[in-house]
């Protein structure tokens, strides 16, 4: 790792290791304060900066675009076994984060695997797979929160998909946020989702911000089957649920290159 | 709308005309939902005469504002209209959990009405605010996995579909609904059918509105958990756990160290499940985190077996206690049928009762039971709180005696042998037990022979044989056929008594039947706490399956302690059903005998029957709801009886107390009343125009065996075929033993003269007339119901 050279200034001639990177993270963290009182300076990062080529003219930004951003320090870790159907996560999730009830914006997402399994439907497919018309394996579905490359974040026209303090949960930034849908596509485990029509009035993308290190549906669980865990790379191990449209969005395309 | 819960708006759907149009819930609002919002329409709409299978009959999919918002046990619909197992067919509901009641929610749409019939098998599509009604040709004849299966290819994975199997089709009056695969409204199927109509798929991706403020409506939820018991509202372990002060063998709070869901991969220790006071260290992050894991059911209803083969405890919408069974059998599949399965309770049993087990193998109950799932939640055949299959038992195996065969006045030829060798033809017989006068030995290949021996291939024979409903010109198993006995099994006991007068004698007064009144099942009724519970299931035309006195009963705390928090509940002034006298409340046979009847028994009484139809209104689960008692020590194991209206109040914004939700369940109950008065008038002035009903007398009656004897000359005033027969001539020895005595000793038998004293009291409670058990004028004025004086102004007092 240490002999990885990328990228990463605003100068594409100017190269570094990954050891550099960390340490310009460092900086740029500790002046901006987002880890002040956490202790947890040594990991580093919370965010780090690059000079787009540009700038989506929806999005007029005050502040670079983030690009590469930190790891996340926890995520929601699933146990399908334990896993009792009730939904309790995905009205939690909702209710007690935005007032209002509607599963199909749960950043925790049980019901559309529940009766047929991760694979869906087949006609004539009952009692073959997964689920309740099948073995009863319910398999919920949570945020990766993806290590850079992060896949919504990076396809979002708008700079609206941004890493927050304190557990560097990737979140969507309703202010910023047009409800355009490019970051549902985006995600290879369809975990975002819009709350209304594609850019509607009010219609927002919702993602999963790790409740500040402490989830709802992690408390709301009946059986135990979510757990908060420090953050692993999960993207490796679980297979994507659609065909991403692996966009970037046009004002960091040319920011890519000068890492990679 | 302008309160939270509802979405505001009715589906309406003519399958006659194919029309779709939208009604603005508020004018149900007095009736919150579910059963209510189902009394309201029958009674504005639904005329009398009107029968149960007749286009212009409604089948109204009643769901209530608290249905999706994640309140604890909110997964409910009730599914109103009228009842086809019911002699007279009057109003009735079958309800079903699941996730297909949250789901029409977050469509958009607080219930569904369905009227009409349509020309050929359709299936209604619902996806948010889109309403079609789709071809079903080539759904109809098919099970319920299957139609299942099909609209979600259709809808996609996470659409939620209500269907009906081939009962429902065929007109089998013991059909169900069911969704979520095994969740089952009794007894509505054969509507369904009647209208043509297979299925409703819903898919719903809207919201829903609370009107608490989210953190007080979290710290709200997480109170109400703390409060949870285990199914049934149990607050006890079964087993001595040093953490818990009291434990109970009869508890459903099954969990304990050693005790797995034992076919999870990997298998799954439940370990102790505490109440929040008594965190452990493996907890994750805190007790509520395992009530989920309280309720081993695989364990509690089939023992070893059952933990061995329980995959995990799965259920509702919302509710963290987890009731239905999913099992994994692998034995199963040597039949043809898949490994998996569930359902919960009687769900388990629904044909078990038409075979034996097999002694020799420690896994046949719960084999036969998972067979019996497999294929009456795929046919949507409907247990009749098993009162259908103790009357085929006693048909299968009760000798007629002589006394019996005359004072039935039945065929001398009757004498010596079963009711079916009787009934049935002989070529059914032959075809059923392998012989044509259906003698033992039967056959070991035939069903009958299959059935004794344990053999759950029987009922894979027998079940489509009476799902076939007598109609031959469909493939059954085969090519057999048996329409007299698909018949007589699938009408329901009622209509069969009156075929069959034998059955309606077996009811009524043998003590093994089991019925309560009118040929249906007993569902806590005299067993849970005496005439409280004997009195609440007069009032309904279906075994009322009610809870909330049995959610009390089985709670598994010294009785002692129960009748004092009754006593605070219902002799203190906190509800509007009250005895200012402060009587004691709760009694059990084996523990203190039943004692006569007291003012507080009747205020209980009441508050149990109103919970039930508020329950079924909101529409929330009478199964583990209402929560009167607790697992806390520190509330001295006190429960919240106003916690119904606190959820209800921070939903909708439409604030209540306690005493305020009563008076709208008092009000949906005697709406119910004055329905069925209306329509069992009806009823009876067809038979004889001179009659008018009288509800205390023809309706709120009960069958004889609960206070008969062996040998007693006389016999109550219960009413239709095969009653009135005394055990002293019939010869009847299925009955309470001479010797018992009411109110002595732990006899169960109870005394006639205190149930009509317990029936003035309930009266008095509800405000409804002793002389005619009818509402007073008064009590339909103050409950906002003046609008029944006018429809039926010679029934009300």
């Amino acid at each position: 790792m240490a002999d990885r050279r990328i990228t990463v200034a605003g100068d594409p001639k100017d190269s570094t290791t990954i050891e550099k990177v960390t340490e310009i993270i460092r900086k740029q963290v500790t002046r901006r304060q987002f880890l002040k009182g956490t202790g947890a300076l040594g990991l580093g990062v919370t965010t780090f900066y690059l000079m787009g080529c540009g700038s989506s003219g929806s999005s007029a930004q005050d502040e670079p675009r983030q690009v590469f951003v930190a790891n996340a320090l926890g995520m929601i870790v699933a146990e399908p076994t334990l896993c009792v159907g009730c939904r309790r996560c995905e009205t939690s999730c909702v209710a007690y984060n935005q007032g209002i009830v509607q599963p199909s914006i749960a950043n925790v997402k049980v019901s559309r695997n529940q009766q047929f399994g991760v694979a869906g439907v087949t006609a004539n497919g009952f009692q073959r797979g997964d689920g309740d018309f099948g073995n009863f394996r319910s398999v919920q579905d949570t945020c990766r929160q993806c290590a850079h490359p992060v896949p919504c974040q990076l396809a979002c026209p708008h700079g609206a998909i941004e890493v927050v303090a304190p557990v560097n949960a990737r979140v969507v930034n309703v202010s910023k946020c047009i409800g355009c849908g490019i970051c549902v596509s985006a995600c290879p485990w369809d975990m975002l989702s819009l709350s209304g029509p594609v850019r509607a009035s009010n219609t927002k993308s919702n993602k999963c911000t790790l409740c500040n290190g402490n989830p709802e549906c992690v408390q709301a669980c009946p059986s135990g089957a979510l757990k908060y865990l420090p953050w692993s790379d999960r993207t490796k191990i679980v297979p994507p649920r659609q065909v991403a449209s692996g966009a970037i969005s046009p004002d960091i395309q040319g920011t890519c290159g000068k890492c990679h | 709308m302008q309160y939270g819960g509802w979405t505001g708006k009715i589906l309406r759907i003519d399958l006659s005309t194919g029309a779709i149009t939208t009604e603005d819930t508020i004018k149900y609002k007095d009736y919150l939902g579910g059963t209510g919002l189902g009394y309201k329409v029958l009674w504005d709409e639904v005329p009398p005469g009107t029968k149960a299978w007749d286009p212009e009959n409604r089948l109204i999919f009643g769901v209530g504002p608290l249905v999706g918002t994640g309140a604890p046990c909110t997964g409910r619909v009730s599914i109103t209209s009228l009842w086809p197992v019911h002699i007279d067919e009057l109003p009735a509901s079958g309800h079903m959990g699941g996730h297909w009641g949250p789901e029409l929610k977050y469509a958009g749409w607080d219930s569904i009405i369905i009227q009409g019939k349509a020309a050929k098998p359709v299936w209604i599509k619902i996806v948010d605010d889109k309403v079609t009604i789709e071809d079903a040709a080539r759904l109809w004849g098919n099970g319920i996995y299957r139609a299942t299966a099909e609209i979600c290819t259709i809808m996609g994975s996470d659409a939620r579909v209500a269907a009906i199997g081939q009962a429902g089709e065929n007109l089998v009056r013991l059909s169900c609904v069911l969704c979520d695969r095994s969740h089952s409204a009794g007894g509505v199927g054969s509507i369904m059918g009647s209208k043509n109509l297979k299925a409703i798929g819903v898919k719903g991706t809207g919201s829903l509105k609370i009107a608490a403020d989210k953190k007080t409506w979290a710290d709200y939820n997480k109170k109400f958990l703390s409060m949870m018991g285990a199914n049934n509202q149990i607050v006890v372990p079964r087993t001595k756990q040093p953490w818990a002060e009291y434990y109970n063998s009869g508890s459903r709070w099954t969990a304990d160290k050693g005790l797995y869901w034992g076919a999870a991969t990997p298998p799954v220790e439940t370990g102790y499940c505490t109440d929040v006071e008594h965190p452990l260290p493996v907890d994750c992050p805190s007790p509520l985190n395992k009530i989920g894991l309280r309720t081993h059911k695989g364990y509690g209803d089939f023992g070893v077996p059952g933990a061995k083969y329980t995959v995990k405890m799965n259920g509702c919408h919302s509710c963290p206690i987890r009731c239905h069974i999913a099992t994994d059998i692998p034995a199963l599949e040597q039949y043809g049928v898949s490994r998996y399965n569930q359902n919960t309770c009687i769900g388990n049993s629904i044909v078990t009762g038409l075979m034996s087990t097999n002694s020799a193998d420690p896994n046949s109950s719960i084999t036969n039971a998972m067979m019996s799932n497999n294929l009456c939640d795929d046919y949507g055949f409907w247990s009749d709180y098993g009162q259908y299959s103790r009357c085929y038992r006693w048909a299968y195996t009760h000798v007629m005696t002589a006394a019996e065969v005359a004072a039935l006045g039945l065929p001398a030829s009757f004498v010596g042998k079963t009711t079916f060798q009787n009934r049935l033809p002989a070529a059914e017989l032959n075809t059923l037990s392998g012989n044509a006068t259906g003698a033992k030995p039967y056959t070991a290949t035939s069903p009958w022979g299959l059935a004794d021996a344990g053999n759950p291939s029987a009922l894979q024979i027998l079940v489509p044989l009476i799902c076939a409903n007598g109609k031959t010109n469909q493939p059954v198993m085969n090519n057999l056929s048996t329409p007299v006995f698909a018949k007589a099994v699938s009408m329901g006991p009622a209509f069969l008594a009156k075929e069959w007068p034998e059955i309606g004698f077996f009811n009524n007064h043998c003590y093994s039947s089991n019925s309560f009144k009118m040929n249906f099942a007993k569902h806590h009724s005299v067993e849970t706490f005496g005439q409280i519970g004997l009195l609440q299931s007069m009032l309904w035309s279906r075994d009322p399956q009610n809870h909330t006195h049995c959610n009390v009963s089985g709670c598994g705390l010294p009785l002692d302690l129960i009748n004092t928090i009754m006593k605070e509940l219902f002799t203190q002034g906190k509800s509007i059903f009250n005895d200012p006298t402060g009587s004691d409340i709760t009694f059990v046979a084996s523990q203190t005998g039943y004692k006569p009847m007291t003012p507080g028994m009747a205020a209980m009484t009441a508050a149990s029957a109103v919970h039930l139809e508020l329950h079924n209104s909101l529409t929330v689960c009478n199964y583990t709801l209402p929560v009167w008692v607790s697992p806390l020590k520190s509330l001295g194991y006190r429960g919240d009886a106003s916690l119904d209206a606190q959820t209800y109040s921070l939903v909708t914004g439409d604030t209540v107390d306690q005493k305020g939700l009563e008076t709208i369940g008092l009000r949906i109950l005697t709406l119910f009343r004055a329905l069925t008065a209306r329509y069992l008038d009806y009823a009876m002035k067809k038979a004889d125009p001179s009659k008018k009903v009288n509800m205390r007398n023809d309706y709120d009656q009960v069958a004889d065996w609960m206070f008969d004897k062996v040998g007693s000359t006389t016999t109550g005033p219960a009413k239709g075929p095969g009653t009135g027969i005394p055990n002293s001539v019939s010869g009847n020895t299925d009955a309470y033993a001479a010797t018992y005595v009411p109110f002595t000793g732990s006899a169960q038998i109870m005394d006639r003269a205190d149930i009509e004293k317990g029936k003035d009291l309930l009266y008095d409670q509800f405000g409804w007339d002793r002389a005619t058990g009818m509402p007073t004028a008064a009590t339909l004025t103050r409950l906002g119901l003046d609008y029944v004086k006018a429809v039926i102004p010679t029934l009300i007092p």
